[in-house]
């Protein structure tokens, strides 16, 4: 890459850092610290939500698959604008209301201790695994395309985002993640005007190249418990993911309990509610230009350029066949039959899933973007994957601390001690992740894996927080309840047919309500 | 606090909904 795309990039990281530390003001106590006094405005409250959902994966694959898939994948946030409007009426009211500082810890004031450790413990797990999935995914593909080791691109990534976290707390994550909303949205509107400036025919006519290649079409109204994206998954099972996410998970409740009122906190869920959908149209919309962009200049085979190095060294007569036809075709579907015959070629060498998706957009944007513009995306990369881990660290950090250490180990300890507490634990969550990004290289398909982690635990903890506000629900329900809802969830999972993962979410749900319902009725 | 859930309900499921439309016009003027 040109020094000039690299002095962007460290200049950004020098400013986000400098940024944060500038915005530690206030936080000498846990309220400040974990929630910012509950002082923030609705709008930072709401960019910083979408930020955290913003991450490395969503530029790199989420992009990457609006190429080779085209805009079906837009499909899983159907449900989402649903889930703000009934989470800003139950939930957010219940949780802001409560004054507490994770959502856990309301449900032992609810039920009781061993349900509010189960539910913070599960989060604790899953978010532990997810979060250094989060860095591994950009460090890997850093890591390929500039050569470097993986450590070093997981501490590109993770010092600077670890820095600010454990200075500044919530406050500092929340507005450097308002200010990289802005680079993020910023560079993708950049490369979709750069594409519609390289690609040599009118926008109209690239849509058509695009359509004819099946990659706008979106919608799949086919009611299947297999498919992953379809539109009924997204619109019933995504509502159920999206109502679990929001409303139960540390990382994005935090946020709106640092909101001013909860009316403010409202409002700030209901950006992600117009905003979402549009903003992953645009985020696919880039995958599908970039596959316009390759019908017209020949580009690479394989994108992934170590597998491409293993396959000219193996297989050197091969793929140079496969190339020759790939860049004399002009018909999609033989250039795609092309590249899957390469592929298949690339993963029997290698024997490792090729994960050539996630190498598409930043072979592109090196290859191909104006000096300075390519730096702003690698920028933007690593400011997505910094908001996405910063929210996670800091909700792990919190749990941590209020829901084991205060409520178990020490209780009556001074205020500055949990912040001391508090600090530390934020730079344990982010060696871990650190750690674990550099050892994840094979994780499998980087979207599908994050999710996946999310949606084993989310439904089944949602539906904890449902029979929480139902009056005549119990402790011992809720607990049993949670327990048998993880269990159904796991043996839809592992059992055969195996059901799309957005609809565990729905099963854990309505298992935890229908199993700790009876339950509590029978205990009275 | 009814009305203001039917308020914003209705608001924020017609921006879905124009969303919506905006997107199955572009899948179907330009998937064959």
């Amino acid at each position: 890459m040109h020094w000039l795309n690299w002095v962007i990039v460290i200049g950004w990281l020098a400013y986000v850092v400098t940024h944060g530390i500038r915005r530690s003001k206030g936080t000498s106590s846990t309220e400040g610290y974990f929630l910012a006094n509950r002082s923030l405005p609705w709008w930072a409250v709401g960019l910083s939500v979408m930020a955290t959902q913003l991450s490395a994966v969503t530029m790199i694959g989420t992009t990457g698959q609006g190429a080779t898939d085209g805009m079906g994948f837009v499909q899983f946030y159907f449900g989402l604008p649903l889930a703000m409007v009934i989470l800003g009426v139950t939930l957010v009211p219940f949780l802001h209301g409560a004054k507490v500082y994770t959502a856990y810890e309301y449900l032992e004031r609810r039920f009781d201790a061993k349900t509010r450790s189960l539910t913070a413990f599960l989060f604790l797990v899953s978010r532990a695994m997810s979060c250094g999935t989060i860095i591994a995914a950009p460090a890997v593909v850093f890591s390929t395309i500039f050569g470097w080791p993986v450590a070093w691109s997981v501490a590109l990534i993770g010092i600077p985002a670890v820095t600010y976290t454990i200075v500044g707390g919530v406050q500092a994550v929340t507005w450097v993640d308002v200010k990289q909303m802005f680079l993020i949205v910023g560079a993708l509107l950049a490369v979709v005007i750069t594409l519609l400036v390289k690609i040599p025919v009118s926008p109209s006519d690239a849509l058509h190249v695009a359509g004819n290649a099946g990659r706008l079409r979106v919608f799949d109204f086919s009611f299947s418990l297999t498919n992953t994206y379809t539109f009924w998954s997204g619109l019933i099972g995504g509502t159920f993911l999206m109502l679990s996410y929001f409303g139960t998970d540390q990382s994005q409740v935090q946020r709106y309990l640092a909101a001013k009122s909860v009316d403010e906190a409202r409002s700030s869920l209901l950006i992600s509610a117009y905003w979402k959908i549009p903003l992953q149209a645009l985020v696919l919309l880039v995958g599908v230009l970039v596959f316009v962009f390759y019908q017209y200049h020949p580009g690479p085979v394989l994108f992934n350029p170590a597998h491409e190095r293993a396959v000219q060294r193996v297989a050197p007569a091969e793929y140079a066949r496969i190339k020759a036809r790939y860049v004399s075709s002009t018909v999609p579907f033989e250039r795609a039959a092309l590249r899957g015959e390469a592929l298949a070629l690339a993963g029997r060498i290698t024997h490792q899933p090729t994960k050539d998706v996630n190498y598409i957009i930043p072979r592109f944007v090196l290859d191909n973007l104006p000096i300075g513009l390519a730096g702003l995306f690698i920028a933007a990369v690593i400011a997505a994957a910094m908001n996405a881990i910063s929210g996670e660290l800091m909700s792990l950090s919190t749990a941590t601390v209020i829901d084991f250490y205060k409520r178990w180990v020490r209780s009556d300890a001074p205020d500055h001690h949990f912040v001391i507490v508090s600090r530390t634990a934020t730079a344990f969550w982010g060696l871990f992740a650190c750690v674990v990004a550099t050892f994840a290289v094979n994780l499998g398909s980087l979207i599908e894996v994050v999710n996946r982690f999310g949606s084993f635990f989310y439904g089944s903890i949602l539906g904890v927080f449902l029979l929480a506000m139902i009056p005549r629900a119990r402790g011992l329900g809720a607990f049993f309840g949670l327990v048998a809802g993880m269990l159904t969830v796991g043996a839809v999972n592992f059992g055969e047919p195996s059901v799309s993962f957005l609809w565990h979410n729905v099963i854990g749900a309505v298992v935890v309500v229908a199993v700790g319902l009876p339950l509590s009725l029978l205990r009275e | 606090m009814r009305s203001t859930f039917k308020r914003t309900l209705f608001s924020v499921m017609s921006v879905q909904v124009i969303t919506l439309v905006l997107l199955w016009i572009l899948q179907h003027t330009y998937t064959p």
